[in-house]
């Protein structure tokens, strides 16, 4: 086989991108096309034209397309001017607000501890996590993520603009935010998300911490008790019945205390190392919603 | 978006120059969302292409920048050349060329493992699999000898270019093609080895 053969075969055994991911791209693209139309349309649209015109002519070639679009302004115009000496002026909406949407999506992970034991309430079985879809919408979330946007929009008002979806059979959600600008959107979907993680988080640690406090107040009251043994025990006579007994309670007590210390430690260790859920996606691009 | 595109795909009343691609560039000036069909038409010959020289990981980025640098500078089309194909292939060239190292790591990659992630395994058998990625090995190597300029006329012709459309692609002449393809096909010849320089009939029969 000679070597052009070789190398044509070679570029012919690469795939393509498959039609899914070749989708994405194409929407990616066409999104990106349609978020540069609102600035460029002016600037770039007319520049064929002026490209174009032909230097012989005696009117360049945008003069037709300029001639021809006055025109049809005039028309309308009149159309509008007759129209109103018949009819009353029509009150018509103002036009909507240019809008844009940017979306985050969070990987929720139940929060457990190392028994198993469950600190947030969250699904069971994986299956829906509509519950958390409205906690990202809560007060508590909006406030975070208000602070975290240094922004003047009150919670609820941001409450507004703040979408979530949950994917189906996954532990995902998408946090959409919408706002005037494709800035403000993406920075407004990272703070909903960055806000959901730190309340969930937060959550988490209250949860833990309130398993904390009664394993607190056990440890301290067994230590006492330890210690108040300790001094029976050694008040008392050697080989007497009493301070058999007594070594047995304190035994007792010494056994609780280090299975106590050690839930204590291991609810300390998962404090440390939390975990509740990651962005699985930043928002980074944004699209026109108006 | 897409409904208009559709429109003028062909499945709507597209006109006489549906399948033109100067044509619908030249709509998309007015009207954007016709560079969808554009898409359409060559985004999988691209990925194809872009797949081949960086490997698969690098097509959805590459191709995507394509695309919207051909969206950019469709003001500047040459309305006379009816393929848009040629000037496609030469933006995803010159933006390869941004990525020369990462090319040659994946060049290098093939030739050290002779498993090349952008091709799909074809081979079933055990002897034919392992001939085949001998085969990829040397191949590889041999297309990472190569200078870039070289790469990319060589490429790009087994890509199904002609010399016109690949002189088009890299903003040089045929001739210029001509002259680097022979050297190209030289090198690669020489380190593919005696086995094919065994059989020089070969290219006097092309």
């Amino acid at each position: 086989m000679n070597e052009m053969k070789r190398v044509e075969d070679m570029c012919r055994a690469a795939l393509p991108l498959d039609p899914q991911r070749l989708a994405r791209v194409r929407s990616r693209v066409l999104t990106t096309i349609a978020e540069r139309q609102q600035p460029a349309s002016r600037a770039a649209r007319g520049r064929p034209w002026l490209v174009r015109a032909k230097a012989g002519g005696r009117w360049p070639s945008w003069v037709a397309p300029l001639a021809a679009a006055a025109a049809v302004a005039a028309v309308i115009a009149g159309a509008a001017i007759v129209s109103s000496a018949i009819h009353p002026p029509a009150r018509t909406p103002a036009a909507a607000p240019q809008a844009y949407t940017a979306t985050a999506a969070v990987f929720v992970i139940p929060a457990r501890t190392g028994q198993g034991i469950q600190l947030l309430p969250f699904i069971s079985g994986g299956v829906s996590l509509d519950d958390q879809a409205q906690v990202v919408k809560s007060g508590a979330v909006m406030s975070i993520a208000v602070r975290l946007l240094h922004g003047k929009l009150t919670p609820s008002a941001l409450d507004q603009e703040v979408s979530v979806t949950v994917r189906p059979k996954s532990q995902v959600l998408d946090i959409s935010c919408r706002a005037p600008t494709g800035e403000g959107a993406v920075a407004c979907a990272n703070a909903v998300t960055t806000a959901y993680l730190q309340n969930r988080r937060a959550a988490a640690m209250a949860a833990l911490n309130q398993q904390l406090q009664p394993l607190q107040s056990l440890i301290s009251s067994l230590q006492k008790t330890v210690a108040a043994l300790t001094a029976t025990v050694s008040h008392l006579p050697k080989y007497s019945p009493q301070r058999a007994a007594a070594q047995v309670q304190r035994t007792s007590a010494q056994a609780r205390l280090a299975t106590a210390t050690a839930q204590v430690a291991m609810l300390y260790s998962q404090k440390a190392d939390i975990s509740v859920g990651y962005i699985l996606s930043r928002a980074t691009t944004f699209r026109s919603s108006a | 978006m897409r409904d208009t595109a559709a429109q003028v795909s062909g499945h709507g009343d597209a006109g006489p120059d549906a399948r033109d691609d100067a044509a619908m560039i030249a709509r998309s000036l007015h009207a954007p969302e016709c560079f969808g069909v554009l898409f359409d038409r060559h985004a999988s010959a691209i990925s194809r292409y872009i797949a081949r020289r960086l490997g698969p990981d690098a097509a959805d980025d590459l191709v995507a920048e394509t695309f919207l640098v051909a969206f950019r500078r469709r003001g500047r089309y040459d309305g006379a050349h009816a393929d848009a194909r040629p000037w496609l292939y030469g933006i995803a060239t010159r933006l390869i060329g941004q990525h020369r190292r990462d090319e040659a790591r994946f060049l290098r990659a093939i030739a050290r493992t002779g498993v090349d992630p952008a091709a799909e395994p074809i081979a079933d058998q055990v002897t034919d699999r392992v001939a085949a990625q001998a085969a990829s090995r040397e191949l590889a190597a041999a297309v990472a000898g190569l200078s870039p300029a070289q790469r990319d006329v060589l490429l790009l012709v087994a890509s199904g270019l002609g010399y016109q459309e690949a002189g088009r692609a890299l903003g040089v002449p045929a001739g210029t093609v001509s002259s680097r393809l022979v050297r190209a096909r030289r090198k690669v010849r020489e380190a593919l080895g005696a086995q094919d320089r065994a059989r020089p009939g070969e290219d006097a029969a092309e």
